[in-house]
């Protein structure tokens, strides 16, 4: 728990410092771009399957409604074969995500519940963590 | 220009996701793992990727405050499970509250302190821009272009006495780097500083040619492990990192490498510092030295510890230090640095005497420590100006106890070092035994004996 604390309070203060260096960024927006991009790609890393299909819809919805919003512009957004391809694209993908969603959510739900089935509740298997931390530690598990 | 506005929305959108996906760690972890383990190996993963976008002032905010947090959330849980309330905890949480503040009030003590406490942050000031512009300075090519070695050496001498070792040890690493794109992926290289172009290197740069390669290495590969990865990951890249150290280092030369792997654990990886200790144990036990004389030396260097008197590393290191052979090292590596960087102004290791020797636990790898550094020092540049001036400073003689420390501590041990061990050292191929702590005279006799 110590740790997870420590490791929580180091990425909200990370956070912190990555909007400051952004806005330092806005003067080359390129190495902006590449800033947000790699916390960006760490951050996909560390999704589920389900998440990650989420991730992808709304990433590819959001990239072409800037594009078409930016491309009103250059009469890019007039066009109808942009707006057909985008709708056909983001519903493939929802239905997608939403399969996967349900799923995942099934299998969390499973999860969890066999988890506190185990260990007898929440109560209890925080306890047992305590213990798990205190006796060894959270150097990494052998094996 | 289209792309900034994309990438932040991708931004975003991860960052609410990761919300759900912490959440779904902690209360649904898979495979039986401790759920606070998996969210804090998710979480370390984006800070560390974060960290690597900063800038250098906001890298040292960053150390600074997480530092001070980790501290505040261990004394938090300590209260909480009134572990902070035994007298062993009391006595010590005072004890390094007087000395710190100690420390800190020695600064005022004279005009002529605070003076030399100025010159100090500003020698550590240039060291560190120096090595962060080595690149720029000898007009290396970026992102591991090809480069020619010697003429960058040649580059790096011609900067003068003093700024020349720093842009060796920088030279070094990009050097390293023109090589990344074959054991970045994990392809067997040889020979980097030992054939093609870099056979023609001058002996002199050797040693901190060599500490420069192995913090390339170390710099790569660090970044594939975290705390939570299995202990076997963790020897994976240390076998990695010691296999890439030997097969391109000169013979004798792979101390200075190792040392790197301390180095730039305890600036970027703290975290892992521990960890490492125990798995380098099983994978390479010799170089369990050269890696706490590298966290040691990155002592002086850590913004946390930058300002003199704001923060002292020697109590911070005593703090850290989980063993004996750790202790020893760390100090001698510390000691190494602030002799090294204050070589041009003996008088602030006068000082330091004066006021701060009593921090110092470990006496013997304190002189350790100031005997190695010059060695390297006089190899790296012969007849080096300040450290001849350096061995021939007296303190001032009214003040007894310090001309006699200088003495003990400094003064004959390091021109011992200089004018005998160096010669021994060098000619038996064995100058990166300096990047460790030992005893350096019975080194020199038993190699001119004939055994190692």
């Amino acid at each position: 728990m110590r740790e997870f604390t420590k490791s929580i309070f180091s990425f909200s203060w990370a956070m912190s410092l990555f909007g400051v260096q952004q806005t330092t960024n806005l003067l080359s927006p390129a190495k902006a771009a590449k800033a947000f991009d790699a916390v960006t790609e760490a951050t996909e890393g560390q999704f589920t399957d389900v998440l990650k299909a989420s991730f992808d819809a709304g990433d590819k919805l959001q990239r072409n409604a800037v594009d078409l919003t930016l491309g009103m512009f250059s009469g890019e957004a007039l066009n109808p074969n942009k707006w057909i391809r985008m709708a056909s694209d983001t519903a493939r993908q929802s239905a997608e995500a939403v399969a996967k969603g349900a799923q995942g959510l099934t299998s969390t739900v499973r999860r969890a519940a066999s988890t506190a089935a185990q260990t007898g509740g929440v109560g209890t298997a925080q306890a047992r963590d305590r213990g798990a931390s205190q006796s060894a530690g959270w150097g990494p598990v052998p094996s | 220009m289209l792309e900034l506005p994309k990438s932040a929305i991708s931004y975003s959108w991860a960052m609410s996701l990761f919300g759900a996906q912490q959440f779904s760690n902690l209360v649904a972890p898979c495979d039986g793992q401790d759920p606070g383990r998996k969210a804090a190996a998710a979480s370390y993963f984006i800070t560390q990727t974060i960290q690597n976008q900063f800038g250098n002032l906001l890298f040292g905010g960053f150390l600074i405050g997480d530092e001070i947090q980790r501290a505040l959330v261990d004394l938090a849980f300590d209260t909480l499970t009134l572990r902070a309330f035994t007298p062993r905890y009391i006595s010590r949480l005072t004890s390094n509250i007087v000395a710190q503040s100690q420390d800190t009030l020695g600064l005022f003590t004279s005009a002529e302190t605070a003076r030399l406490a100025w010159q100090e942050l500003k020698n550590n000031y240039e060291v560190f821009n120096l090595v962060a512009k080595v690149s720029s300075l000898l007009n290396i090519p970026a992102e591991g272009k090809d480069f020619d070695p010697i003429k960058a050496i040649e580059k790096a001498y011609a900067l003068g006495e003093y700024p020349d070792l720093w842009a060796v040890e920088g030279l070094g690493h990009d050097y390293a780097m023109t090589f990344f794109p074959q054991w970045g992926k994990g392809q067997p290289v040889r020979g980097i500083l030992t054939d093609g172009r870099a056979r023609d290197l001058p002996e002199k740069s050797l040693t901190m040619m060599h500490a420069g390669l192995g913090m390339a290495f170390a710099q790569q590969l660090m970044n594939r492990v975290a705390p939570y990865s299995p202990a076997s990951d963790i020897r994976n890249v240390l076998r990695e990192f010691f296999t890439l150290v030997k097969n391109n280092s000169r013979r004798g030369y792979e101390g200075a490498a190792y040392e790197s792997l301390g180095l730039l654990t305890r600036m970027w990886h703290s975290q892992m510092v521990n960890i490492v200790d125990q798995q380098i144990g099983e994978v390479e036990p010799e170089a369990v030295a050269y890696f706490w004389h590298g966290a040691g030396r990155v002592h002086y260097f850590l913004p946390t510890y930058f300002v003199p008197g704001l923060f002292s590393p020697w109590l911070a290191i005593e703090r850290e230090a989980p063993h004996e052979l750790a202790l020893l090292n760390m100090t001698a590596g510390l000691a190494w640095a602030l002799t090294i960087v204050n070589v041009r102004q003996p008088k602030i290791m006068e000082n330091f005497l004066k006021y701060h020797s009593h921090q110092v636990a470990q006496p013997r790898a304190f002189s350790n420590g100031v005997m190695s550094t010059l060695i390297m020092g006089i190899d790296i540049t012969p007849s080096d100006v300040y450290i001849t001036s350096f061995l021939q400073y007296r303190p001032d003689p009214s003040d007894q106890r310090v001309a006699q420390l200088w003495d003990q501590l400094v003064g004959r041990p390091a021109n011992d070092a200089v004018q005998h061990i160096h010669p021994v050292l060098k000619k038996h191929d064995s100058l990166g035994e300096v990047f460790r702590y030992q005893n350096l005279p019975e080194l020199a006799a038993r190699l001119e004996r004939g055994a190692r």
